[in-house]
């Protein structure tokens, strides 16, 4: 992980700061992280576990995470949330206009070093648990649902969140189950629920947002003038 | 060139320039950049692409460093972050599915450069309503900025630009990319704000045109050389010939100008000049 948050600032002192380098950056730090956690599943597995090493690197394994290891893997999910917490304002100013930002004052190359970093923190974190195939889609997969649910910056983090949490706990709950599944006495792996939930997820938050839009459009037409007369409306329909 | 008229003293400027050259990469991109703004006054700054009007802006909010002379806002010297003033950025560009609303953008002009989340949701929602009231942009309030047109943009970064109070705003090109219809809306809008609350606009441009019938002086810019003072006095072909060094004409139809590079003295066709008053020019990019 050390190696990952280096890579991260590296990226960042390169001065990718243009748009479409900052999507090359994501890319690098995602896999610099991934490659990060192979890593460490590599040395852990060969160590300790049962199943194969390489499959514990793809796939990653929720019930393997070691008691050892809970204690580093809290404390760095909690400083990658105060981090963001703290950024918060300078992060959703420099994503809409850097110039802007930096005209405000934002040490924008720091924020975005620091915001690469927590990422890569994530990326990792999430490649421990259900692999490095699958971490990108537990990272990329809950927040793409959330845009689609809600239009608060705010908002939209927490959903992603939950949306996360959510999709990780009902994997392991019907990881569980499957061990009464067709081919009997074999529990299917944790990372495949999480990630077909996330996919659920997503899919149906597409849904739900096309029929509310589909409403209020119906809604919009029915009392044109209304909305334009700048007249709040049901603030909560959207989250 | 000719500097501004100076019959205010120079204390009362909310931007004092003098002397600016910047020097990018062994090129002079700025030369000696001199003039003058008090405040609610309204001025835009001409120029063709290229023309180094970024770059000055960049100099005026402290992210670039001047070569040569000196640049006062509200009568003290550069500082990153001054408070004094509120800059629109060029066009923004943000994924549709952003979720960020219009609100959030004018929340973040309160506070944007603050560490830590928001606090006092009562008192920023309601100073964040008052101002987009303002800008006529209420309705906008929970849209997605990503998905508004150009000209609504431009409104909610112009309350975002406006929520600090600041005493000198500044525009990069606001007009570009916008229809007519929303290209006049917003040269009101900004008027409306430079005269009531005696907020000092400087708006750049490519076309002085739109422009025209608000705009108190100008600051002129081509090859990095720059002429200030009224329209009259600036938009004249003896001013612009020396800016560019060549000749140009500058020709007036129906109260709006035209700036044409030409050959040798005054080409085959003459045009009756109106009075300097009501000219609009139409600036035709010069080669």
């Amino acid at each position: 992980m050390g190696i990952a948050i280096v890579a991260a600032g590296l990226i960042e002192l390169l001065g990718l700061h243009r748009p479409r380098a900052r999507d090359v950056a994501t890319g690098l730090v995602l896999g610099a992280g991934l490659g990060l956690a192979a890593l460490f599943l590599y040395l852990d597995a060969t160590s300790s576990s049962t199943t194969g090493v390489t499959v514990t690197i793809l796939f990653g394994s929720l019930f393997a995470v070691s008691q050892q290891m809970l204690p580093s893997i809290v404390a760095l999910s909690a400083v990658s949330l105060l981090v963001l917490a703290v950024c918060y304002r300078m992060l959703l100013l420099s994503s809409l206009s850097p110039d802007l930002a930096a005209a405000r004052g934002v040490p924008v190359r720091a924020i975005g070093i620091a915001y690469l970093v927590i990422m890569a923190v994530a990326v990792s974190l999430a490649a421990e648990t259900i692999g490095a195939i699958l971490a990108t889609a537990l990272v990329v997969g809950p927040p793409a649902t959330a845009l689609r649910l809600t239009k608060r910056p705010g908002g939209a983090l927490v959903v992603a969140g939950l949306i996360g949490v959510v999709a990780v706990w009902l994997g392991i709950v019907l990881a569980y189950d499957s061990y009464y599944w067709p081919p009997a006495g074999h529990g299917w792996p944790v990372s495949f629920f999480v990630v077909a939930l996330v996919f659920l997820f997503y899919l149906v938050a597409g849904a739900v947002a096309r029929i509310v839009q589909a409403r209020r459009r119906r809604h919009s037409e029915a009392a044109p003038r209304l909305a334009a007369s700048g007249c709040a409306e049901h603030p909560g329909d959207a989250a | 060139m000719s500097g501004p008229t100076l019959d205010e003293s120079a204390d009362d400027a909310i931007l004092d320039v003098d002397g600016v050259s910047v020097w990018l990469s062994g090129r002079e991109v700025l030369h000696d950049v001199r003039f003058r703004i008090m405040p609610g006054e309204f001025t835009g700054l001409i120029g063709s692409n290229g023309a180094g009007k970024t770059t000055l802006f960049r100099v005026i909010l402290g992210l670039q460093a001047a070569s040569t002379g000196s640049v006062l806002v509200g009568g003290r010297p550069l500082t990153r972050r001054n408070p004094i003033i509120g800059y629109v950025p060029q066009k923004i560009f943000l994924d549709p599915d952003m979720p960020l609303r219009a609100r959030d953008v004018v929340a973040l002009g309160l506070d944007g450069h603050r560490l830590g989340v928001p606090l006092g949701w009562g008192r920023r929602r309601k100073a964040v309503d008052a101002m987009l009231d303002a800008v006529d942009a209420r309705r906008l309030a929970d849209a997605r900025v990503g998905s508004l047109s150009g000209g609504e943009q431009q409104r909610v970064l112009i309350a975002h630009a406006l929520i600090s109070r600041p005493r000198l705003l500044l525009l990069d090109e606001p007009l570009a990319n916008l229809d007519i219809g929303a290209e006049g809306e917003v040269v009101a809008l900004l008027a409306r704000i430079a005269r009531e609350q005696r907020i000092a606009v400087f708006i750049s441009a490519h076309d002085v045109n739109p422009l025209l019938p608000v705009m108190d002086r100008l600051v002129y810019m081509a090859a990095g050389n720059t002429a200030s003072g009224t329209t009259a006095e600036v938009i004249r072909p003896e001013v612009l010939s020396a800016l560019y060094g060549q000749h140009v004409d500058v020709l007036r139809v129906h109260g709006r100008i035209l700036v044409v590079a030409g050959a040798e003295g005054p080409s085959g066709v003459t045009f009756e000049e109106t009075d300097g008053a009501a000219v609009g020019p139409d600036i035709v990019a010069l080669r």
